[in-house]
This record gives structure tokens, sequence and C-alpha cells, in this order.
């Protein structure tokens, strides 16, 4: 098999997976695993580094509810977290903000994984163009003493 | 024969009583230094004023007021609705909360200032606590105006209330003014108002 065969099917199996894990769970999603979901990024208003599916403090249990509420009467993600960004401000969400500063920290490992695979080629590059090291006569003679030549 | 005037030297190894007294007496002033400090804070928070009224940002700033409405501790119907036309401090309080407690008197300060003019009033919203112990506060506290139940946190939840003592001004036709993070004092709530309505 060809090198660059190889290298393709590497990159392929990575894209793969890549798709694979970024789609999360298939199936239907019931209405207590989408309330959960939403309420494992909304942050516990009154503790401190804790979500509200985390939290079991009144502020959070009123949100729970509230999110439970929302989801049941059929509104989307984006309704109820909008709901709850008027509300508090987009602080209330665990997840940076996809705009602004915010778009920052989305961005860097983006950017750091793409100068990582670049660095990479670079330096297999460099390691294929060097030339092979010289042996002294010295050396080859041992070599060839030693392997009965 | 020694001389009784010369210095006596301290012995280089102290008998084992000594030391012991000596290391306990060091314990006992260390353990003064910093329990004193601790005792003379823990008594200025229990009993000092309440800090500055301190408003802060909120996306509910020139928006309507939700909605405030349900029973009183009482067990009366109240609402934000009802008082239309009047400036409101909407206060989310608690017994068990001690800046609660410390800005209450400012807060009677106010209501009652305003009562004759009826420009404006407080509604109360109770916070994570039980009706009675309200109750029996203002009993012995004061405070005369509308304390509303709030069981399942629904109407904090709405005015995006993270912790107490919040208060909220609201203006007559129902708008939100300012969020007010931690205890008031009634000179500035009086000072926000006269903003408020114009003033410089």
């Amino acid at each position: 098999m060809s090198r660059r065969l190889t290298w393709a099917l590497l990159g392929l199996v990575l894209v793969v997976a890549l798709a694979v894990g970024s789609r999360g769970p298939s199936g239907p999603v019931t209405e207590d695993q989408r309330a959960r979901r939403i309420t494992s990024i909304v942050r516990c208003p009154t503790c401190r580094g804790l979500s509200v599916a985390q939290s079991d403090a009144p502020s959070a249990e009123a949100i729970r509810d509230e999110v439970r509420r929302r989801v049941g009467a059929g509104e989307t993600d984006a309704q109820i977290k909008a709901y709850l960004v008027s509300r508090y401000s987009e602080d209330i969400l665990l997840q940076p903000k996809t705009a602004g500063a915010g778009l920052v920290v989305w961005a860097l490992p983006v950017v750091g994984g793409a100068a990582a695979v670049g660095g990479l080629v670079v330096v297999l590059r460099r390691r294929r163009l060097r030339p092979g090291a010289k042996v002294s006569d010295d050396d080859q003679a041992l070599v060839d003493a030693a392997l009965g030549r | 024969m020694t001389d009784p005037s010369a210095p006596t030297e301290t012995p280089d190894v102290l008998p084992p009583v000594v030391a012991g007294l000596r290391r306990s007496r060091k314990a006992l002033w260390i353990a003064v230094a910093v329990a004193v400090p601790v005792a003379l804070l823990v008594l200025a928070l229990a009993n000092g004023q309440p800090a500055a009224t301190r408003a802060v940002k909120s996306p509910l700033l020139g928006k309507p007021a939700p909605a405030a409405e349900g029973t009183t501790v009482d067990g009366t119907p109240a609402s934000l609705a009802g008082l239309k036309g009047k400036w409101v401090v909407v206060n989310f309080f608690a017994t068990w909360c001690v800046p609660c407690r410390q800005e209450h008197p400012e807060l009677v300060r106010f209501s009652e200032s305003h009562q004759a003019a009826g420009d404006a009033t407080v509604l109360g919203v109770v916070y994570s606590d039980n009706a009675q112990a309200v109750q029996e506060f203002r009993a012995k506290e004061g405070g005369a105006w509308s304390m509303l139940t709030d069981p399942k946190g629904r109407i904090a939840l709405d005015y995006g209330v993270a912790g107490v003592p919040e208060s909220f001004l609201v203006s007559p036709d129902g708008l939100v003014v300012a969020k007010l993070l931690g205890g008031v004092r009634a000179s500035d709530l009086d000072q926000l108002l006269y903003r408020a309505k114009g003033g410089q």
C-alpha cells in the first residue's frame, strides 16, 4: 500500500469519527432528555461553577421547572435559551457566545488544530528531504564483519 | 561565692514546665489575635447599615416589567398591575437573608415617606422562604406593603433574580427603570426616583 493511500485512509477515518462524534446520540429524544440537555448548559444563578441540572438550589429548581414546562409547551431549544437570556443576560449560558469575544473561544481549537496539522506536515517533509547520514569506512567495516560479508 | 547582682543567664534548655507555659501563652495570643478581628467583622456585618444602593445592568431595563401577581403572605390577592400609575420598588426578600433584614427599615422609611403623596410604593416578593416567617418578621419590624408569595420561584425567575436582596424600580407605565443589587437605602431610592422622574 502506498504511503499516500495510507494517509488518505487515516484522514477518512478521522473525518468519519468526527462526523459521528459530533452528531451525538441518534433516535427520538424524549421531553425529559431535551429538558436535561438544556439545563446542563444553563448556569445555576446562585451557585458557582454548577449547571442548573447539577444544582439543588431553589433558583436552579425554578429554572428546571420552567424549562420542562416550556419543552412540554413545544418551544424549541433556541426559544427557551432566548427566554433565559432575556431575564439573566448571556451570562446564564455556560457555552460561550458565538459572536464578539466569545467567538475566540470557539475559533481557538480550530486554529490550534490546523496549526498542529500544518506543523506536522512541515516536519515530515523536512525529514524526508534530509540527505541520508554518511557512514565512515571504519563503521562500515565493522558492520560488514558482523554480517559476515 | 556568687555575686547576686550579676545578671542571671537563661539556660539553653528550659525546664519542660516553663517551655509548656510559654507555648500555651503564645497559642493564647494567636487565638486572641485571630478571634477578635473575626468577632468584630461578624458584628459589623450583622449590625451594619446596608451598603450604598448598587444599580446594575439587566436585560429587563427599559422593557415591560414581568407580571408579578398572586397571593400575599396574608392570603389576599395582589399584583404589580394593580399598582399601575405609581412608581413601584419590586423587592425580593427572605427572612433568612441578613442584608434583607438590614435594608428592611430603609424600605419602611421609603414607603412611609411616599404614602401621603401616593407617588411610589413597594411590592415585596418572598424568595425561598415561608409566609409565616415573613408575617412574624413584619409584625415585629413593620412594613405595610403587599408581600407576594412565590412558591415555585416563577416571579423571581421572570425577573432574573440570582439572590436576595434584589430590587427593581418600575415606572408608572410598567417599565423596568433600574435593577438594584444588594441592600437599598431610602435616600438612594429617593435620588433614583428623582432622576427617573426627569430631575437631575
